[in-house]
């Protein structure tokens, strides 16, 4: 698999680590239990577009949000995550 | 008690025997040196301060500033980017503890711009050339080393083998390229480039 | 019915020598891509043969006359050589010996080199007398599927006598003896186009999108490009094909941005437009030369790919279709137009369209005798029954081979006519052509399927993956004339989409007949056994059987009857087999199945994918500024990670490494010990949000803490449960510098990273790995003031009242700047010196030489393990990701007061129950059985089962202090417990003994040496 990192260029996955879902929000401090353990523990097993949180460990070492097809493999789109999304 | 002096030991003394390497006849297809005399600083832009760290380096040292995987040289003066909003500064002007003035003087004259940590004898740092260099490089790191991609100015983090390295080509009437990895690391990148060189030749020069 | 038995003598006048000369009898007199002037001796099992250089193992086995060059891998029956490529599933040889022994090598491969030694495989005592084939007569016992019905009782004979039997009879080779005395090397290529073969297609497309100016990689797994046309009596561009390839060839030589790797099989295509490929660097020569690896796996990354891999000719299925002399006639053509040998005197061509023809002329212009041309078609062309008239060729129109004879190599041929009549040739070649399958594997990489094609009776590319375009016979089009065509168009087409516009090559004049075809894939009902899979001895019944006995899905069928699961992957008997499957369901072939393609298009050494990453340079190794001192004194290193860390500092006149431990661990609490703690990681955090990023990382507030001050912090993972621990020194108001442990540095600095790129972006705050810029160097046990004031430059107060346990200043060492940090790991009064790494050596030195009257020793792993446990400091036993704060006796340094990582989970209920483990400190109840890591504990007399234990030894060490072995363990309601006994149960190393519980803390636990 290739990522396009938005600083370094297009890089092979092994300069990449993948943490998991990127659309879980951390809940306010305060948030009920469930909040929580819905966002450290539930996932959806996505078949198709999803949008994962890659970092780029062995390059600048960006957090990224990479938005790829879990069944074709392609990738679709990358950004960094300190970055909102337009 | 009779004073021990403290000489320095840079990361790859030891590690590069001079001589020539590998195939024996011909010219050396790589010539290896390590920079092993260089004070190095990492910059860290403060948020907001793009251009004033700019201005500032630029007034300081004359050196510009990098925007995205690039180099720029001044001198004795180097600046590398490391990832985004950071730069490795390398100083080849200065000797033995004066090198720690470098991180000091690149504090002081930019301010609140950037945050400046001494990495001085933090990277074993190695200088490539020769012509069979981008095909000895193409051994060790993954990424495209095309004159299109990779001409004089740039620079890429990057793995080498399992190692994490940063690569750059000074915009530099010498062409060379330079390595660099963390300094605990040295000695298996010292070997790795020797092993990747011997098919060329490689002639290892002491460090400069 | 029988046919002449006896020797078969080559057609002299064609033939390079007479009968009296003994080498290469086989040799044609002309042609052929060889180079007759030097030729090369090898070995076959032994015996000595001549061949020349363009030769391949097999080409010179043939020429010299072998046709017997294996045993099939179950019945052990006598096999030659099927083809002359990649594909190849008889004729696997054992090439060099010693380390460099290697099985399973294909004779149709093996460029032929001077001294070349290859043995034949599965056979004993030898290849002509095999005692194995005796599994001939209990073939029947062997069918498909044997491995699940013959062996299945009793279970206890598996091991003993099942297995090792079936390993005798059925191997496939044997493994070198020795470890393998090659290199091996990595490389990485980046292009525009990257044109796998190169043939008619290949040549062309490399040629189009070369001269637009792209940047072209071709690829040719055989020594020369060309592919088919080397092996055709054929005319491109009004020169000889081979000819005109090497025209080819030689302009992409003279393009700067085109390159061709011959020799170099692409063998996977993986996502992203990634391509693996083996180079054979050296294969081709007795060893490789000096600073030359024996083979490179390139990676390849390309824009765009053109697949023009050709095609494999497949056999057809009929009785004695494994026979030394049955022969694909593709192969056929190979031998006598490239190689210039006659694989047979008398030949029958078996052929299911125009193709074969091309055999019968090739062989005839050779001086072959053809005896018959069996064509499965209704009828043939007017010009074909010419030839074969012209030939003196028996010709038999709608027929059939329904069986072969011969001991060793093929005597006869049964042929049926269209009536069934059948009648014995004479004959030593059997040229068969039941069609071409297209080589299409790489665009199956990816998932794609292959789609069936009723004009070419193949399956042809599917759905292409991204990127990729497909020409000539890769493609299901097997004119010359269309490769050449298609070939200039894929190349314009790819150099297009990589922005370089032209429009292509003239299309060179080619042949351009359409040849016509029958399906021909399976001869039912005749003589003897119908090999669909040679290599895996899988025949017809076996198909039929797998059917019967419910197995009718391809995947099935593949794992029952292992069809297709040789070391060739059923290059030649996939497609064949499903043909055989889909005429017993009458589904046809696409609603029985397809095939499917995973790489390796053909087997890759696993040293070419180690590369050179294996024994000491697995992985790289970190070394830090005190390596080379602590070799030079003595010390043995131990791995932690990629790390290097000196364990003990082993002195003359100590047994074992016990008593260098003791002695270290007991100087640091009598005098004064350093030890390198350099590999601890090391972050610097700096800016306006540094304090904010740390307070949510730590579950303590680092916030609070002043300039000038260290405090030692816990940090949490998101579910509450501890990640790392460690310190954090505030160097200034927005500077902080971060310690973790050696084994999670890499993790902590992405999580921090984390936790600032993701959940805090806001913050202007800076993460820095300094673990490199520092030779880290503890200083601990009484004397340690002493020693430090011996080393640093005078004159910072170190006084207790100045610098108090938990205090950090900058000091100079010699002019050099450092810091010390007042920090203690093992309960002494201690201290931290960082020095930069270029002076870390230079420091140790003058420690060791300003501390001698001090009695410093250093110490190594072993006894700072020690010294922890004794104090009770948790480390990796402890944080081993089961644990909260709380468990490990931490639960304090959470704050409550401010979000942070793990906070909010860590007061789920079951991480908060009073009943949980916690870290307790254990004494043997004897005061001398050493207690093991590991250990299991239970109440004593309770029963052994899971439900009942109560927690594990995480931690355990003599205690040269105590005087007696301790450990540390987690233990369910612990705190309760101190002064109770416990059992300590270790049932895999036969431990069993009991324990008094205590605290953690074995040595001082005021604390008052450490702040002292």
């Amino acid at each position: 698999m290739r990522i396009t990192c938005p600083h370094c260029g297009e890089r092979g996955n092994d300069e990449f680590t993948v943490l998991g879902a990127a659309d879980p929000v951390r809940p306010a401090p305060d948030a009920p239990l469930e909040a929580w353990v819905a966002y450290v523990h539930e996932r959806e097993n996505a078949r198709g577009v999803h949008r994962e949180l890659w970092h780029h460990q062995h390059g600048c070492r960006t957090w990224l949000v990479v938005e790829r097809d879990t069944w074709t493999h392609a990738v679709i789109g990358v950004r960094a995550a300190r970055e909102t999304p337009a | 008690m009779a004073d021990l002096t403290m000489l320095p030991r840079s990361p790859l003394a030891g590690h590069l025997p001079p001589g020539r390497h590998g195939r024996a006849d011909g010219a050396p297809g790589v010539a290896v040196t390590e920079r092993g005399d260089l004070a190095a600083a990492s910059l860290a832009l403060r948020a907001g301060q793009d251009a004033a760290l700019a201005i500032a380096l630029l007034d300081g040292f004359g050196l510009a500033l990098p925007q995205r995987a690039g180099c720029t040289a001044a001198g004795a003066l180097e600046l590398v980017w490391t990832g985004p909003g950071q730069w490795l500064a390398l100083d080849a002007g200065r000797e033995d503890v004066a090198r720690f003035g470098f991180a000091r003087a690149l504090a002081a004259q930019l301010g609140g711009a950037a945050s400046v940590t001494d990495l001085t004898g933090a990277r074993a740092v190695l200088r490539l050339s020769g012509p069979a260099v981008r095909e000895m490089l193409a051994k060790l790191v993954p990424i495209d080393l095309d004159e299109s991609v990779f001409p004089p100015g740039a620079a890429a983090l990057t793995l080498a083998g399992h190692m994490g390295v940063t690569l750059w080509r000074p915009p530099t009437a010498e062409d060379a390229w330079h390595i660099a990895c963390y300094r605990s690391f040295g000695e298996s990148l010292a070997h790795d480039v020797l092993e990747a060189a011997a098919e060329f030749g490689c002639e290892v020069s002491a460090t400069t | 019915m029988n046919a002449p038995q006896g020797p078969v003598t080559p057609a002299r006048e064609n033939l390079a020598s007479g009968a009296a000369a003994p080498t290469q009898p086989w040799r044609l007199k002309t042609g052929g891509q060889i180079d007759r002037t030097r030729t090369l001796s090898f070995s076959f099992d032994g015996k000595r043969f001549a061949g020349n250089p363009g030769d391949t193992l097999a080409s010179a086995l043939l020429a010299n006359g072998v046709r017997l060059v294996a045993r099939s891998f179950k019945y052990h029956r006598p096999r030659g050589i099927l083809s002359a490529g990649a594909e190849e599933p008889n004729a696997l040889v054992e090439l060099h010996s010693g380390a460099r022994r290697e099985p399973n090598t294909r004779a149709t491969q093996i460029e032929l080199f001077e001294g070349l030694e290859a043995r034949s495989q599965n056979r004993w005592p030898s290849l002509a007398l095999d005692l194995g084939a005796v599994n001939g007569f209990f073939a029947p016992l062997i069918a498909a599927g044997f491995y699940y019905k013959t062996f299945m009782w009793p279970a206890s004979f598996w091991e003993k006598l099942y297995e090792p039997l079936i390993r005798r009879a059925a191997g496939l080779g044997r493994a070198p003896d020795g470890p393998d005395p090659d290199r091996y090397e990595r490389a990485h290529l980046h292009c525009d186009v990257l044109v796998v073969g190169g043939g008619a297609a290949g040549l062309m497309a490399a040629l189009a999108a070369g001269r637009a100016g792209a940047r072209v990689l071709l690829l040719e797994e055989d020594v020369a490009v060309g592919g088919r046309l080397l092996s055709e009596v054929e005319e491109v561009d009004g020169r000889p094909g081979a000819e005109w390839a090497r025209q080819v060839e030689s302009e992409l030589a003279t393009l700067p941005r085109v390159r061709i790797l011959r020799r170099t099989t692409a063998f996977a295509l993986l996502d992203g437009g990634v391509v693996t490929a083996l180079e054979r660097v050296a294969d081709h020569l007795p060893q490789p030369p000096a600073h030359l690896p024996r083979q490179r796996y390139w990676k390849i990354v390309a824009r765009r790919v053109v697949l023009a891999a050709g095609a494999i000719e497949r056999p057809v299925v009929f009785g004695g279709n494994d026979r030394p002399g049955v022969m694909l006639a593709g192969a056929v053509r190979s031998y006598v137009n490239r190689f210039a040998v006659l694989p047979g005197a008398r030949a029958v061509v078996f052929t299911a369209g125009d193709d074969g023809w091309r055999s019968v002329a090739d062989l005839a212009r050779a001086g072959a005798r053809i005896e018959a041309v069996v064509d499965a078609r209704r009828e043939v062309p007017a010009a074909q029954a010419q030839l074969a008239s012209q030939l003196d060729a028996r010709l038999v129109v709608g027929g059939r081979v329904v069986g072969t004879q011969g001991g060793r190599h093929l005597v006869s041929v049964q042929i049926a006519n269209a009536q069934g009549g059948e009648e014995g040739v004479g004959a030593d070649l059997l040229a068969m052509a039941g069609g071409w399958n297209p080589s299409l594997h790489l665009s199956c990489h990816l998932g794609g399927r292959p789609r069936w094609d009723e004009a070419i009776h193949a399956f042809v590319p599917g759905d292409l993956p991204a990127g990729m375009g497909v020409a000539g016979a890769a493609r299901g089009r097997f004119s010359t004339h269309t490769a050449l065509a298609e070939g200039a168009r894929e190349g314009v087409a790819a150099a297009r989409d990589c922005g370089f516009a032209s429009n292509g090559p003239a299309i060179p004049r080619a042949e351009d007949a359409p040849g016509d075809l029958a399906p021909l894939f399976h001869v039912p009902r005749g003589h003897g056994k119908a090999f669909v899979d040679f290599q895996h001895d899988v025949t017809d019944k076996d198909v039929a059987l797998a059917h019967r006995e419910g197995f009718r899905s391809v995947e099935h069928l593949k794992r029952y009857t292992t069809l297709g699961m040789a070391t060739d992957q059923g290059k030649t008997a996939n497609v064949t087999g499903l043909a055989v499957m889909a005429n017993i369901t009458g589904l046809g072939i696409p609603g029985t199945g397809t095939t499917t393609h995973r790489p390796p298009w053909t087997p890759v050494a696993i040293g070419a994918i180690a590369g050179p990453h294996r024994g000491r340079h697995f992985r790289p190794a970190r070394r830090t500024p005190l390596h080379r001192w602590a070799a030079a004194n003595g010390a043995s290193f131990v791995e932690v990670g990629p790390w290097y860390r000196a364990e003990w500092y082993a002195r003359p006149g100590e047994a074992g490494w016990r008593d260098s431990v003791d002695r270290e661990a007991l100087a640091v609490r009598a005098g004064v010990g350093v030890c390198d703690v350099s590999t601890l990681g090391k972050i610097e955090v700096v800016g306006p949000g540094a304090a904010a990023l740390l307070d949510l990382v730590y579950g303590n507030m680092i916030s609070t803490l002043a300039v000038g001050r260290v405090r030692y912090g816990v940090m949490l993972r998101e579910d509450g449960f501890v990640m790392d621990d460690g310190t954090v020194a505030r160097l200034a108001p927005d500077r902080f510098f971060v310690t973790t442990t050696t084994a999670n540095a890499g993790k902590v600095m992405q999580h921090m990273e984390f936790c600032h790129q993701v959940l805090r972006p806001d913050l202007d705050v800076s993460l820095l790995s300094v673990t490199d810029a520092w030779a880290q160097v503890s200083i601990a046990g009484p004397r340690a003031r002493d020693l430090v004031a011996a080393v640093i430059d005078p004159a910072p107060d170190i006084s207790n009242g100045a610098l108090p346990h938990m205090a950090c200043i900058e000091v100079s060492v010699a002019g050099v700047p450092c810091r010390l940090y007042r920090l203690s790991f093992s309960g002494e009064l201690a201290y931290e010196l960082g020095v930069p790494g270029d002076y870390g050596e230079a420091a140790m030195q003058r420690i060791m030489a300003r501390g001698a009257p001090l009695g410093v020793t250093p110490y190594g792993t072993e006894a700072l393990g020690v010294l922890r446990i004794e104090k009770g400091h948790p480390a990796g036993g402890e944080l081993n990701g089961q644990t909260t704060a709380r468990d490990i006796g931490l639960g304090k340094m959470v704050s409550t007061k401010k979000d942070c990582i793990g906070r909010r989970l860590a007061e789920r209920p079951a991480l908060v129950d009073p009943a949980r483990h916690v870290l307790v400190g254990l004494k043997p109840a004897d005061g001398r059985s050493p207690i093991r890591a590991g250990a299991h504990l239970y109440e004593i007399g309770a029963q052994v089962v899971t439900s009942n234990g109560q927690g594990y030894v995480t931690s355990a060490c003599h205690s040269p202090t105590l005087g007696m072995p301790i450990a540390l363990a987690l233990l369910d309601r612990g705190a309760e417990r101190v002064g109770q006994r416990i059992r300590v149960l270790d049932p895999l190393r036969n431990g069993d003994m009991d324990a008094e519980v205590c605290s953690p803390v074995f040595v001082d636990p005021e604390g008052g040496r450490t702040r002292g």
